[in-house]
């Protein structure tokens, strides 16, 4: 009978008018909710037999820009890497200290000159050579706790990457367990819209890691790879190896094996910036453990070895033997270009002339290789330490500014090295960030409209009541024939 | 006597009113019957006295036969289960009642109705609430459907579904749509392998890989645009089943395409198709790689390593998700990895008269002398229809119809009353007449 034709009719339009209510509500619900892509109901005709039979609810369709999306997870990884360099300069501009702070290892060499000076004046001033002490070993502490920083650094990059590294696997398996679910789901005609708005989540954090690419494939599959090319997800997750090391002395590098790199399904990878995961926080982390943080102690240890070798030439204290340690030495004993690397979190005082230790000030002013104590006014060799400090000298190693300087200023070059890298670093992570910014608002843009679900949901009630108002209808038809 | 005639005609009168009652009634009761086939009366006249012109007269009365329209249809109307199933046209669709299934001897009776809503019980198998039974042809282990004869049930099966049943389906084809770094072949350039994993499905449903290598050979100077691609197959300890030389052109307008491919070890290389013949451990797999100047498959393009598109079919091992019924009868089993297969076919069953079936309980039919000999046809073949999955077919009756006839039947009914009530009274006047 065409009449309860008409009447199934209208209770499709009813059942599509109640869907796409719930539709319109879960999206004003989620109008604030990170991630979530404003869903549309997609209706149909619905033809048996070639007669229409009302309605047909298709699917909810899920509204993303993809294109944003990849471009944002690009920006994010640059971004995360921009602010990973420049935390690592502030570090350590923050342990070497600004040149108008008394802290700083600027202020602590000018205030050993400043000693040196004093005591030249006053050689038989005993106060005067302790100053001298004094002023020496805030040097080497300085020099100690910079290195010790630089250490400390390179170790939380380590412990980090595991931590990333642990991250990335973790995802990577929750992204392959999602295209399962979201396969079984849309094979069982379930809605899997909200597994689809996890999955982007999930990769979202992994864009922080490493620069990930997505591919769709076939039944709203997905896979990933890197911008350098390693296929993270491709029917199964990789598994990315790493291994950290509890401590990290300034002598282990990957290179010596002392310290892990990357592997890709136990293949090993280069680990650096440039590859195949570089580019993202993860790359950053590793720019810091093996390259940026080991040239800071190269610098570091170029500066303290140029300290030590001014000191320990015997032009300066004839009553050093050649061989012999300096005012500065290496643990104790005299430096040996061999035990370069790492000699700023090694460098002491010389005990010779520590009285805690057993030594006698008064050796800076008569020689630390003096037998017998000399002449009290004599400021022969305070005033030859302090030309050795300030003498204009071309540092053996690191890379400092072009020709021969005073030690303050290698500290100062150093200093304004750091501080120029650090601005720079800042500049890239201001620009990655606005940018960042800017594709997180597209892609926001794309987001719920609330009020263009309000004018939805309007067109859905006048929907559900017109529907309602053919049943009422169509059931006064069927009262007028029983009233006959 | 012709008056007597009269009172013999009132009372063929109500009874023949009385069973057009009965069939009224029965309509207005199955009105909300999915698949009921409305029934009808038809009065015929009878004629006793033959003579013309005679001046006498004696009434015949009237006779009732009933009938039902089963070839009328129904419209369709739309549900929410797969598994309720209606006829779009003419056929219909094979049942035995479940009564019967357990009945090893003898024959077992074809059954046929126009709409079911079809459930599976605790065996699986398909059948509707009031015990009728879906029958099918099962599908061979690819799919395919085996020839059946059509004019006996001997090749029909009750159909069976268990919500548990899993199936594999091993790859066979993949398609390699990868980029390749054009900068990697230059001189100067590390010479790094480019490692690419790919999953794929084996005969029993496990999950292997096929990993693939590129490695680029770098010469001493200008670029080389040349990769050797070797494949290895998890499934036989990382054994490899191919070495191929891929050379890719740096002309303008094919810049990036595949120029060459040599095979050094392993299956060939189809230049018609693009397709390279490897043997995987459960038995030959193709893979298409693009042909000569293809743009679309292998291709060598700026400094990333991108695998653009990769396809391939199979499926790991699923379990039973969802089953539903194609327009062409086919009983299609989905399973939770995406992974569709044909599990029975359900053929309409016509007969050349439809109205003259035996009607049985439970909207079914069955064949009978006057409806002729069946034929089991595929839906939608010959003069059949198709199925309708998620689809009832409602009660032919029109209630505004059968009220009307109602109306009729009950002003005829006692105009009947009347004629004997008036013979009657003439009776009693001729009765008066002796005091």
């Amino acid at each position: 009978m065409s009449i309860s034709g008409s009447l199934s009719n209208a209770l499709s339009g009813l059942a599509a008018a109640s869907r796409m209510a719930d539709v319109v509500a879960s999206n004003t619900a989620n109008a604030l909710t990170e991630g979530y892509a404003r869903r549309e109901l997609l209706l149909s005709s619905q033809s048996l037999g070639g007669n229409g039979v009302g309605v047909q609810i298709v699917g909810i369709e899920r509204i993303t820009n993809n294109t944003v999306i990849q471009d944002l997870r690009l920006a994010t990884s640059a971004n995360t890497a921009a602010e990973v360099r420049t935390d690592f300069y502030s570090r350590i501009e923050t342990a070497l200290g600004a040149p108008e702070d008394a802290s700083s290892l600027v202020s602590k060499v000018s205030a050993f000159e400043a000693a040196l000076v004093e005591a030249s004046s006053r050689p038989d001033s005993t106060s005067r050579l302790e100053g001298v002490l004094r002023t020496a070993t805030a040097i080497t502490d300085h020099l100690k706790s910079v290195s010790d920083g630089i250490s400390a650094i390179r170790m939380d990059a380590d412990q980090e990457i595991q931590r990333q590294v642990d991250t990335l696997n973790a995802s990577l398996q929750q992204v392959d367990q999602l295209n399962a679910t979201i396969l079984a789901h849309n094979s069982a005609g379930r809605d899997a819209t909200a597994l689809l708005d996890q999955r982007q989540a999930i990769i979202d954090q992994i864009s922080a890691i490493v620069p990930v690419h997505q591919q769709e494939r076939d039944n709203h599959q997905v896979s990933l790879y890197t911008s350098g090319g390693a296929i993270l997800l491709e029917g199964n997750p990789s598994r990315i190896g790493f291994s950290s090391v509890g401590i990290i002395t300034p002598d282990m590098t990957q290179q010596s094996g002392a310290l892990s790199g990357l592997t890709l399904n136990g293949t090993p990878i280069n680990s650096s910036k440039g590859g195949v995961l570089g580019g993202g926080s993860l790359g950053a982390q590793f720019e810091v453990r093996d390259d940026l943080a080991t040239s800071a102690q190269t610098q570091i240890d170029a500066f303290a070895r140029d300290l030590i070798e001014r000191f320990q030439d015997p032009a300066v204290d004839p009553t050093l033997n050649a061989g012999d340690a300096g005012l500065f030495t290496d643990s104790g004993v005299a430096f040996s270009s061999a035990n370069e690397i790492g000699i700023a979190g090694r460098i002491r005082i010389s005990s010779l002339v520590n009285p805690g230790l057993g030594g006698d000030v008064t050796r800076l002013r008569d020689g630390l290789g003096a037998i017998t104590a000399g002449d009290s006014g004599d400021a022969t060799l305070l005033n030859a330490m302090l030309d050795g400090l300030t003498a204009p000298r071309q540092p053996a190693t690191g890379t400092f500014s072009e020709g021969a300087n005073g030690s303050i200023n290698l500290a100062a070059d150093f200093l304004s090295q750091i501080a120029g890298n650090r601005l720079s670093a800042e500049d890239t992570a201001s620009y990655t960030a606005a940018r960042q910014s800017a594709l997180k608002e597209l892609a926001l843009a794309d987001g719920v409209d609330t009020d263009y679900e309000m004018q939805t949901l309007l067109k859905v009630e006048q929907m559900y009541a017109a529907n309602a108002r053919v049943i009422q209808t169509i059931d006064s038809l069927i009262g007028q024939i029983l009233e006959l | 006597m012709s008056i007597s005639s009269s009172l013999n005609a009132g009372v063929a009168g109500l009874a023949a009113n009385a069973t057009r009652l009965a069939t009224i009634s029965d309509n207005i009761a199955n009105s909300g019957t999915y698949g009921y086939k409305r029934a009808t009366t038809e009065f015929e006249s009878m004629v006793i006295n033959q003579a013309r012109g005679a001046g006498v007269y004696s009434a015949g009365g009237v006779r009732a036969s009933t009938t039902r329209l089963i070839e009328e249809r129904g419209t369709l109307v739309s549900t929410s289960n797969s598994l309720d199933l209606a006829v779009s046209g003419r056929g219909m669709l094979p049942v035995i009642p479940s009564v019967t299934l357990d009945n090893q001897m003898g024959e077992q009776p074809l059954m046929m109705t126009t709409t079911g809503a079809f459930r599976t019980d605790s065996n699986g198998t398909l059948m509707t609430e009031s015990g009728l039974v879906l029958l099918g042809w099962p599908a061979n282990a690819d799919g395919s459907i085996p020839v059946m004869p059509r004019d006996t049930v001997t090749g029909l099966e009750p159909v069976i579904v268990n919500a548990n049943q899993t199936a594999g389906d091993p790859t066979t084809e993949m398609n390699l749509g990868v980029n390749l770094p054009a900068v990697g072949t230059e001189a100067g350039a590390t010479g790094d392998a480019l490692p690419l994993s790919v999953e794929y499905f084996g005969n029993l449903g496990t999950s292997e890989t096929l990993d693939i290598t590129f490695t680029p050979t770098v010469p001493a100077s200008g670029a080389s645009n040349e990769w050797t691609m070797i494949i290895k197959d998890s499934a036989q300890g990382g054994a490899t089943i191919g070495e191929y030389v891929l050379t890719f052109d740096d002309t303008r307008g094919n810049g990036g395409t595949l120029a060459a491919v040599s095979v050094t070890s392993g299956g060939a290389y189809d230049a018609a198709t693009g397709s390279l013949a490897l043997t995987v451990e459960g038995g030959p797999l193709t893979m298409t790689i693009g042909k000569i100047g293809y743009t679309n498959g292998l291709t060598q393009l700026s400094d990333s390593f991108a695998p653009t598109h990769i396809t391939k079919d199979g499926s790991p091992v699923g379990n039973l998700t969802g089953v539903e019924v194609d327009e062409n009868g086919y009983i299609k089993a989905t399973y939770d990895t995406g992974f569709i297969r044909t599990v029975y076919q359900i053929p309409l069953v016509d007969v050349p008269n439809q109205n003259g079936l035996l009607s049985l309980d439970n909207q079914t039919f069955q064949v009978s002398p006057t409806s002729g000999s069946f034929f089991l046809w595929d839906a939608g073949d010959g003069p059949t229809g198709s199925i309708e999955g998620y689809a009832r077919e409602g009660s032919t009756v029109d209630v505004a119809q059968e009220l009307t006839n109602l109306i009729q039947t009950q002003r005829a009914y006692s105009s009947n009353a009347k004629v004997i009530q008036t013979v009657d009274e003439m009776l009693q006047e001729t009765t008066n007449i002796k005091r």
